[in-house]
């Protein structure tokens, strides 16, 4: 008994170690979503009767839902694929052994530190009705557009969005193109591949951990996009900018949790889903060379 | 022949710097821009952006000058907006000061709490611990989208809506600096921490003396990353404190009026502050803490 | 100090198929012993020191440490110092702090530490290091801050797990001889455990052969060299290996010899007994020869035996040179030459084998059926490995054999 319990002692230490984070994450993640899934499942909290999946059929038919999911979706479509690829681009270029190459990194980077409440100001400058890019555009005898009330508010979002995020990708790729063994590159060239061959089959083989981390990365900064969105139009945007958050945001002041619930809940098993995806062509692509 | 491919070589290196360097132009524009604008008068403000700014009074057109003027370089240097924030517009200061008192103790609880963990994740490696890891790396790739409805239910049972607590406890537990500094403490050789004990350390004396400060970039690092997310935040602001006395100046710089465009750009220039002098300070450290989050193994 | 005793020790690994890491091992260590634990990769070498420091869970057996049972003491209360293969020095610690750490943990008082610290220092010649990082050392640095670290807490038992592993060939030699001295100079209980046999041979009063768990020989270096209680053992030990020979014994002209390819070499001058031997022939052995017992020769002397081959390879050494041959019946032996014979590639050869250090084995069992002079054969892949009173030490018990260098 003395010699179980001695033998269970640094386990028990360690445990008391996880306790705090422990607790916290219980207390604040797990358990109430445990909640939603209740919520998600009645009519209300007070009478809490069962109704099936009403709250879900209630939240698809919701047109600011739709609305919000599909231009989500748009955007993380066309914003995610470009950070990944961009940023693994700048990176090789960086890697090509270009002068100033700590300059130009620290300078890739800065975005990300920049809080997007003291850049927006800039934003408006550039694409107002009155702005910049107008007045640029102008002298080509292009009409001027309110860029933020247009069909072309998404893109700009995009840039915005490739703006402050393409740095930090940037670094993750940089540090897995450092890893790669170089002498399984030169063994390669020796061998007489050529460079799309080196790229693909030795490259792109130990970069593929470091491709899904940035691309599941890149997804969950895309929602973040938001801040942007709302700094620079507020609560009720142009309607192609009217995102999950604003969704969420007025759902939580109409205090209606049956549908918010619905809604973390659908995206948590589609985020779920995605992630899960992600990390089975991970491991189809990246498992011989895993150390 | 060699020096045709030699030549080709130096063109494609030239190729890839000018490549960079308007990429370089692009990135650090912006920021320059504000900069540099938060020390024109009020009146070159207005006269540059006028355009777009005095509409929003009225809501129709009302051109003070006929055209958007972006300029680099003011007419006339002057500190005049800074005096102004700080002497003549409290408003602005106890905005910095609430965000200032949001973040510091996220960042710091964040951190410590992590730190025990992870140094718990590291230690023992049996399957719940596996498990655990995966709920908390779960957890920590959910967007606010999903965590704020959670985050919300439990603030709203402990009564701490509209309170700075609703903000700064889920901050706190967030399992982001859980994961990065996990991985930095598994990095740390398993002979040292067996040294260590046979050296007569216990687990406390384990994690003080020698993984912390093993982990110490690390743990600056993440102090970093955790700063700048939420040194900006604006989801969880909006939904949990919705009362404008208590809100950061990361919501509240956008709400500015019209008039003070001027004191916009230095207040701007002042936020971006603390985060600018942490990267050029720790830029290091910031490249470390990013690169140990590629990857969600081990 | 202290003497270690294990006792039927096994280790298990959680996770793994129930297959024994260590099996039943079985040994005594005595008080200020050199112990030397060696084996190939995965024999269980590292697993039987770690459960001595406390560092992995003993799955059976015992542990006992002087008198006390150790199993279940924390290893900081074990008094043991352990020196690791990648040094493991507190790389956010000056060498001083590196040194002074333990102390510091056991409530040393700072004037006590200091003089601990910079005595030891200056026994290993590393006290102008003490003001720098281990970033800032050379791999033969390390190792000696890495010893300091060890030594200035006095423990009862040092450990040491492959310290010299990680140096280049001429360092390694040098430490060697340094380990050496400490340990006279010490007087303290060392375990070692490497997979370089030279390091086996020349620093341990006891080699203990690991292999798949087991404890496969258990004896001085002279002993192990000269009867090689099986195949492994006999393999494992000496460079270049031992040429070993499927043979089939028979009786020719009233002498028993073994007979493969197109020679046969008398076995009665084998220390087997006879009537062992004679109940051999018509049966198929392994015979052992050692490089060094087989020379170039244009003649045969009295107690050699002759083989002919033909020369494929040869490494000039200088001091002496290895030949590499080829005998009829796609056999291939290693010569080591001490005599300045020059061969060349292709040559035929006569090759003089001295008789009485042939080794013979069972085919089935491995084990080896030459007998020692008065001893009876050490147990071999048998779970129990005791040190016998009179051979712990000096290996001086058995000095006829007069062939090696």
């Amino acid at each position: 008994m003395i010699r179980m319990l001695r033998r269970a002692k640094p386990r028990a230490v360690s445990f008391l170690y996880l306790l705090p984070s422990l607790a916290g994450v219980l207390t604040f993640f797990i358990v109430p979503f445990a909640q939603i899934i209740r919520y998600s499942l009645v009519d209300n909290p007070i009478s809490n009767t069962y109704v099936g999946f009403d709250n879900f059929k209630r939240l698809f038919a919701n047109a600011a839902f739709q609305r919000a999911a599909s231009n989500t979706i748009r955007f993380s479509a066309i914003a995610m694929p470009l950070a990944v690829v961009l940023s693994l681009l700048l990176a090789m270029v960086l890697e090509a052994k270009i002068p100033g190459k700590s300059k130009f990194r620290t300078m890739f980077l800065s975005p990300m530190m920049v809080p997007v409440a003291s850049i927006v100001l800039i934003w408006q400058v550039l694409f107002d009705y009155n702005g910049v890019l107008n007045n640029v555009f102008a002298r080509f005898g292009v009409l001027p557009i309110d860029w933020f009330k247009s069909d072309y508010s998404h893109l700009i979002v995009v840039a915005l969005f490739l703006w402050k995020n393409l740095g930090y990708n940037m670094i993750l790729f940089m540090a897995a193109l450092g890893n790669i063994p170089k002498a399984l590159v030169e063994a390669a060239s020796v061998d007489g591949a050529s460079s799309f061959r080196r790229f693909w089959q030795i490259k792109f083989r130990f970069l593929s951990p470091t491709f899904l981390f940035v691309t599941i990365l890149s997804l969950i900064n895309s929602f973040k996009v938001f801040r942007e969105v709302y700094l620079l139009t507020g609560d009720y945007p142009y309607e192609d900018l009217y995102l999950l958050q604003h969704f969420m945001n007025n759902t939580f002041k109409s205090l209606d949790y049956q549908k918010l619930s619905a809604a973390a809940l659908i995206m948590a098993v589609v985020m779920a889903l995605i992630i899960g995806i992600l990390f089975i062509v991970d491991g189809r692509l990246g498992k011989d060379v895993e150390s | 022949m060699r020096n045709i491919r030699f030549g080709g070589r130096w063109l494609k290196i030239a190729l890839a710097t000018l490549w960079c360097g308007v990429f370089a132009v692009v990135f650090l524009l912006p920021t320059v821009l504000t900069f540099a604008n938060s020390f024109m008068t009020e009146t070159e403000i207005t006269a540059n952006y006028g355009a777009v700014f005095q509409k929003n009074e009225t809501g129709g057109k009302q051109f003070i000058s006929e055209q958007v003027n972006l300029k680099l370089i003011p007419d006339k240097v002057t500190f005049s907006q800074y005096a102004t924030t700080l002497l003549k517009s409290p408003d602005y200061l106890l905005k910095f000061w609430n965000s200032a008192i949001l973040v510091l103790p996220i960042v710091l609880f964040q951190v410590a709490i992590a730190a025990f963990a992870a140094y718990s994740f590291m230690r023992t490696r049996g399957k719940l611990k596996e498990i655990l890891l995966f709920v908390f790396i779960f957890v920590m790739l959910m967007p606010y989208q999903v965590t704020l409805v959670p985050n919300y239910l439990v603030a709203d049972s402990l009564n701490i809506l509209g309170t700075r607590w609703s903000i700064i406890l889920p901050g706190i537990f967030a399992p982001f600096s859980v994961f990065i500094l996990t991985k930095a403490m598994r990095r740390i050789p398993k002979s040292l921490i067996e040294a260590a004990k046979l050296d007569g350390a216990g687990e406390w004396r384990v994690f003080t003396q020698v993984c912390l400060p093993m982990c110490k970039g690390a743990l600056f690092s993440v102090a970093i990353l955790v700063f700048i997310d939420y040194w900006n935040m604006v989801e969880q602001v909006l939904i949990m404190m919705p009362e404008p006395d208590l809100q950061p100046l990361s919501v509240f710089l956008s709400q500015i009026n019209t008039g003070e465009i001027g004191l916009a750009f230095a207040v701007a220039t002042i936020y971006m502050v603390p985060a600018i002098l942490l990267f050029l300070y720790g830029e290091e450290y910031l490249v470390e803490g990013i690169t140990y989050s590629g990857g969600l193994k081990g | 100090m202290a003497g270690i005793t294990l006792k039927d020790v096994s280790k298990i690994y959680p996770g793994s198929t129930g297959e024994k890491a260590v099996d039943g091992f079985c040994l005594d260590i005595k008080d200020k012993e050199f112990v030397v634990i060696v084996g190939p990769s995965g024999c269980g070498k590292s697993s039987t020191m770690r459960m001595i420091a406390g560092l992995e869970e003993v799955s059976e057996g015992e542990i006992h440490i002087g008198d006390v049972l150790v199993n279940d003491v924390q290893p900081k209360d074990r008094n043991i110092a352990m020196v690791f293969q990648s040094y493991a020095l507190y790389p956010h610690m000056s060498v001083y702090k590196n040194m002074a750490f333990a102390l510091k943990i056991r409530h040393l008082n700072k004037a006590e530490i200091d003089r601990r610290v910079r005595e030891t220092a200056e026994m290993l010649g590393i006290t102008r290091l003490l003001a720098r990082k281990p970033r800032a050392l050379s791999g033969g640095e390390s190792q000696r801050v890495a010893l300091g670290r060890a030594m200035v807490r006095n423990p009862a038992v040092f450990l040491l797990d492959e310290p010299l592993s990680n140096l280049d060939a001429k360092l390694r030699a040098d430490m060697r001889a340094e380990i050496i001295r400490l340990h006279k100079r010490l007087e303290t209980t060392f375990i070692y455990v490497t997979h370089d046999q030279t390091e086996a041979m020349t620093m341990g009063d006891r080699i203990v052969i690991m292999d798949r768990g087991l404890i496969l020989q258990n004896d001085s270096p002279k002993d192990i060299y000269d009867y090689p209680a099986n195949i492994f053992v006999a393999g494992f030990i000496g460079s270049p290996r031992m040429n070993f020979v499927e043979a089939e014994v028979a009786r020719e002209g009233g002498i028993v010899v073994a007979k493969f390819g197109v020679t046969a070499l008398s076995l009665e001058k084998t220390n087997v007994n006879k009537d062992v031997l004679a109940s051999l022939v018509g049966k198929k052995v392994t015979i052992g020869i050692r490089p060094e017992h087989i020379s170039v020769a244009d003649s045969v002397a009295v107690g050699e035996g002759l083989l002919g081959a033909s020369a494929d390879i040869v490494e000039v050494l200088g001091a002496e040179t290895i030949i590499h041959t080829d005998m009829p019946g796609d056999l291939r032996i290693v010569v080591r030459e001490f005599n300045d014979v020059p061969v060349k590639r292709g040559q035929k050869l006569n090759l003089a084998v001295q008789l009485e250090k042939i080794h013979i084995f069972d085919i089935e069992t491995e084990d080896s059926i030459t007998v020692r002079p008065g001893g009876t054969p050490k147990s071999a892949r048998s779970k129990i490995a005791k040190p016998e009173p009179d051979s712990g030490g000096e290996p001086d018990a058995s000095d006829n054999g007069g062939g090696e260098s």
